[in-house]
């Protein structure tokens, strides 16, 4: 099942759209190039969940989890998307402001964003090996 | 569509929506009850008939009822009039922290004039215990407001039980009986219940009237909260609203008529609801599972968000535990007070059915409730860890 075609309590359409579809959605084995990390956000109680699978220094798959509203599900959605389109060296340009404006992500929902760029932080500590 | 929110509002039946017509005809029936006219005697014939239909849904005297505009009004009525009767300063009233916010609000108010006031804390099942009750009141307590049924949970409050000992205590007894008129039996002539307050759109009438129930014999003493022309004995003035108060009286008839039969229909609705939800692990009943009214069923969902299932389910008109704005998820208060963490009352929907409620349409919401759920499930990194766990 996927989420309806109606979107009644209006969402943006960036984050319907991703909360409708959300290719990347899914878990990855446990491997020695598969990095994982974790952000919640307090405030609202949700979880992301972000791994990437590298291969020849590249990241050849990209997956998310998210317990939260459709608009932290489209934030787990986005990041994978970007991080499989995106060259390792660029990912720190990723942040909670840019993610906003791609999903146009309202103020009372900042928090999600901010989740993605905290859940994004810890992927890159954890893949540098610092704890 | 399917419409599980009969607690929140009911459509107007057909038959009440047929005796209402007449008196918005322009040419005949517009009178105002208060007039001394054929037009005025007209209407207010019609006023004492719907007056003595919802005293006989409640087992009152006609001479027992006030128009109001809605429970909100009739629950501000009650507190309010009668604690300013007797004095507010230093008096002190008893509550409990699931009642609908009409009482609540209006609680905190008196709270700022004086009154003081007692929350009861309800077990895990939802309902405020008569012992609860009896342990809170004092010497000064002057009044108790318990609703009869809990409008989230279905809970159904030992009123009955407390009446009694309440009134061997002198203490008024207010009841917001909302969600249990037209679907439990209230027998207001046995029952010692002193002040009581009811909806018309509850229970498919109109909205925009309702009633409070005010005892004669003793009499509960009120001091009017809108003043005007002294209608309504003096307690609540205001020019009377002839066609809703008419549908009000024959959704009362319609309800009395129809309350056994429609109970037992609705409760096997919905547990046929409660059985095709079970399809999913890790579900939670709020609320009372044996004492609770028939329509109403509220569940917990672990693992499935709420703001994200509420969106999952466009089709289903269903009220939910949770709206995540401001970045502070505020969770229903009455599921908080059963001990509901904030993840399982965030995740709770209440549905709640009626008149028109099919097992079609109950196969169907539990089926995609069942999909929707499965779903976020499926998304969720704290259910994996939860199942693995």
């Amino acid at each position: 099942m996927r989420p309806p075609d109606q979107n009644i309590y209006a969402y943006t359409e960036p984050v319907w759209q991703r909360f409708r579809e959300p290719a990347h959605a899914g878990r990855l084995d446990a491997g020695s190039q598969v990095f994982s990390a974790e952000a919640g956000s307090a405030a609202a109680r949700s979880l992301l969940r972000l791994q990437v699978e590298l291969a020849s220094g590249a990241v050849r798959r990209a997956r998310f989890q998210a317990y939260g509203c459709p608009s932290a599900i489209a934030v787990g959605e986005w990041l994978a998307e970007r991080l499989e389109a995106t060259p390792l060296a660029a990912w720190h340009a990723i942040d909670a402001a840019g993610i906003r404006a791609a999903l146009e992500i309202t103020e009372d929902k900042a928090h999600c964003a901010l989740m993605g760029e905290d859940v994004l932080r810890a992927l890159l500590q954890t893949m540098s090996g610092r704890p | 569509m399917i419409y599980l929110d009969y607690a929140a509002t009911t459509p107007l039946d057909q038959r009440v929506r047929d005796a209402m017509l007449p008196w918005l005809d322009a040419e005949t029936q517009f009178g105002n009850p208060a007039s001394d006219h054929a037009l005025g005697r007209c209407a207010r014939a019609a006023v004492e008939r719907a007056r003595s239909e919802v005293a006989a849904l409640l087992g009152a005297g006609s001479d027992e009822i006030v128009w109001t505009s809605g429970a909100t009004e009739s629950n501000n009525l009650a507190l309010k009039g009668a604690l300013e009767f007797r004095g507010l300063q230093g008096a002190h009233l008893v509550t409990s922290r699931i009642e609908h916010k009409a009482v609540l609000d209006t609680c905190r108010y008196l709270e700022t004039l004086g009154v003081r006031v007692t929350y009861l804390t309800p077990g895990a099942d939802g309902i405020v215990a008569a012992e609860q009750v009896l342990n809170a009141v004092r010497p000064d307590t002057t009044l108790v407001s318990l609703m009869w049924v809990n409008n989230e949970t279905g809970a159904i409050n030992p009123v009955a039980a407390l009446a009694s000992q309440l009134r061997e205590r002198g203490i008024l007894f207010h009841v917001d009986a909302v969600q249990a008129a037209g679907k439990l039996p209230i027998d207001l002539a046995r029952l010692p219940i002193d002040l009581l307050s009811v909806s018309a759109h509850k229970l498919y009438g109109p909205k925009g009237v309702g009633a409070l129930f005010v005892r004669k014999r003793p009499r509960a003493r009120l001091a009017p909260q809108i003043h005007g022309g002294g209608h309504e004995q003096g307690m609540r003035s205001g020019t009377l609203a002839t066609h809703q108060i008419v549908g009000f009286g024959a959704a009362c008839g319609i309800a009395a008529a129809a309350m056994d039969e429609e109970g037992r229909r609705l409760t096997a609705l919905r547990e046929r609801l409660w059985l095709g939800l079970q399809a999913l692990p890790k579900i939670h009943l709020n609320g009372s599972e044996t004492q609770r009214a028939p329509g109403i069923l509220n569940v917990s969902f672990a693992g499935a968000e709420g703001e994200s299932l509420r969106a999952m389910l466009p089709e289903l008109m269903v009220s939910s535990g949770s709206a995540c704005s401001s970045a502070t998820r505020e969770p229903s208060y009455v599921l908080r007070a059963l001990g509901r963490d904030d993840e399982l009352a965030g995740s709770s929907l209440r549905l709640s059915l009626g008149r028109y409620t099919s097992e079609a349409q109950v196969d169907a919401a539990a089926a995609r409730i069942v999909e929707a759920v499965g779903f976020l499930r499926e998304l969720s990194p704290l259910w994996s860890a939860d199942e693995t766990a």
